[in-house]
């Protein structure tokens, strides 16, 4: 109780050996990393384990923090390297896999999303207007998807997102004005807004 | 404009990381190129999409337990007792058992309480003492532990401004039996140094009261009557562990009663007594 300390300064304490700091920033963050990482990968148990690695990195590279920067700048530069080098190592597929998962009778997602004949009903719910974004969403490469979710999700600044990736400012505007264009197109093609306007109906 | 340089600035305005003036020359330009006004309406109705229906996601609980557990870091104390079900109930039936024998025991104390009442006794005048002091004239119980009657003698500052002393010992019992004007019959007995002891009590009670009387005076106005109960008071028990005191409002009653040389007088006397006190009254009449 008390006065709410920054993550800075809690980060600073950490390195002084006050651990329930830590748990601290760990209780502060855990819900935002976890949303970057699980979107970013697309798979819940992938992102639960990317989600232990990153943490633990962190707390075994806590030295290396320094206290003029932003805390939440370096947690993302962490997090970020985890999940591309996961997602490169190991080419994650979506869980809700677009090619199907085995049953014959089970219409193919992406075979609906191309199709002109989109069956109202087959998207009403919230939960597959979801699918339809994530979908869009995996359809972007990683650095324009990096860029969009830690615009988007994480709320970071432009110049902020640069420090994070390591690229100019200029780079991360042009993935993401990328990034935009490629969910639009996607979401076009798949009649999202018809969909949309049914559901709501 | 450059086309590039165009959607940069369309995604800082879509963003809000451009300044008021910048926002404004831009909505202008927005007015004037109708393709880029187009984007920025769809990319507008596609973030709020993605805000209403992309939601993020909550770490599940078990994750932050995992990762403690992995560093060694120690879980808290009172999250043995909110996990679970069992453990919160079992919780909440100790915590209510603990309230319950807590009240209980409150209730007994307060049943058993001896209530203690102070009772001002009041000062005891000498018409009092005679009677109190008769029942010692039974051998039966002079022969028992002497009874302490107890008088309370509340210390406090009668006069503001004065700083407090500690009275004087008292260097001669001489006479105090008569000075006292108990009678003789007082003394049948009990024990010279009880009597002595009772005497000294008494003189501390009357003059206090004789003390308090002189205060009201004071504080009323009536100067001249106050300072003739403390010379009184004074002249009647030497003894009177506040009589420094009571000398010095005593000059100082003389002087607002207008009897300045009768107080000069006195405060020479003080000066024998208490240079301190002495000085004060002489800085205070400027003297």
């Amino acid at each position: 109780m008390g006065i709410r300390r920054s993550d800075e300064e809690m980060m600073v304490a950490f390195q002084e050996g006050d651990v329930s700091s830590f748990e601290e920033l760990v209780k502060r963050h855990r819900h935002g990393v976890y949303n970057f990482i699980f979107r970013f990968l697309g798979n819940r148990e992938t992102a639960e384990e990317v989600f232990q690695e990153a943490f633990i990195k962190i707390h075994r590279a806590s030295q290396s923090y320094a206290p003029n920067g932003k805390f939440t700048t370096w947690l993302y530069t962490i997090v970020r390297n985890q999940c591309v080098d996961t997602f490169r190592r190991q080419k994650i597929r979506h869980a809700i896999s677009l090619d199907g998962n085995g049953k014959e009778d089970e219409t193919k997602l992406s075979d609906t999303l191309a199709s002109e004949d989109i069956p109202p009903d087959v998207l009403s719910s919230a939960r597959e207007i979801e699918q339809v974004l994530e979908h869009a969403l995996d359809k972007l490469n990683e650095d324009q998807k990096e860029v969009f979710l830690l615009r988007e999700k994480q709320g970071f600044k432009f110049e902020e997102i640069a420090d994070i990736t390591g690229v100019s400012v200029n780079t991360v505007k042009s993935r993401m004005r990328y990034a935009l264009e490629g969910l639009r197109r996607t979401l076009k093609q798949s009649r999202y807004r018809e969909l949309l306007e049914n559901r709501e109906k | 404009m450059d086309p590039k340089e165009s959607q940069e600035r369309l995604l800082d305005y879509l963003y809000g990381e451009m300044s008021p003036l910048d926002r404004h020359s831009f909505k202008k330009e927005l007015e004037e190129n109708p393709d880029d006004k187009g984007d920025l309406v769809n990319f507008l109705q596609l973030r709020q999409m993605v805000t209403e229906h992309l939601p993020n996601q909550k770490a599940p609980k078990h994750l932050t337990k995992k990762l403690f557990a992995e560093l060694g870091i120690r879980r808290p104390w009172y999250e043995f007792f909110t996990t679970g079900f069992i453990r919160p109930a079992l919780t909440g039936a100790m915590v209510v058992a603990l309230t319950l024998g807590v009240a209980y025991q409150v209730s007994r104390y307060q049943d058993h309480k001896e209530v203690v009442v102070k009772r001002d006794l009041p000062a005891p005048t000498l018409a009092r003492i005679n009677p109190t002091l008769r029942k010692y004239d039974n051998m039966f119980l002079a022969n028992r532990a002497p009874v302490q009657p107890i008088l309370r003698v509340p210390v406090r500052r009668v006069s503001p401004g004065f700083q407090s002393y500690q009275p004087r010992s008292l260097v001669s019992l001489a006479g105090l039996g008569q000075s006292a004007n108990l009678g003789p019959q007082a003394s049948v007995g009990i024990p010279e140094p009880e009597i002595e002891k009772l005497e000294i009590q008494a003189q501390q009670a009357v003059g206090q009261f004789m003390h308090r009387q002189a205060i009201r005076m004071r504080a009323m106005g009536e100067f001249k009557a106050a300072a003739d109960h403390l010379g009184h008071l004074i002249k009647t028990y030497p003894f009177y562990p506040l009589k420094l005191e009571a000398m010095a409002q005593r000059i100082d009653c003389l002087f607002k009663a207008g009897e300045g040389e009768l107080a000069r007088a006195e405060i020479k006397i003080l000066k024998n007594l208490s240079p301190n006190l002495a000085f004060l009254m002489e800085r205070r009449w400027g003297q």
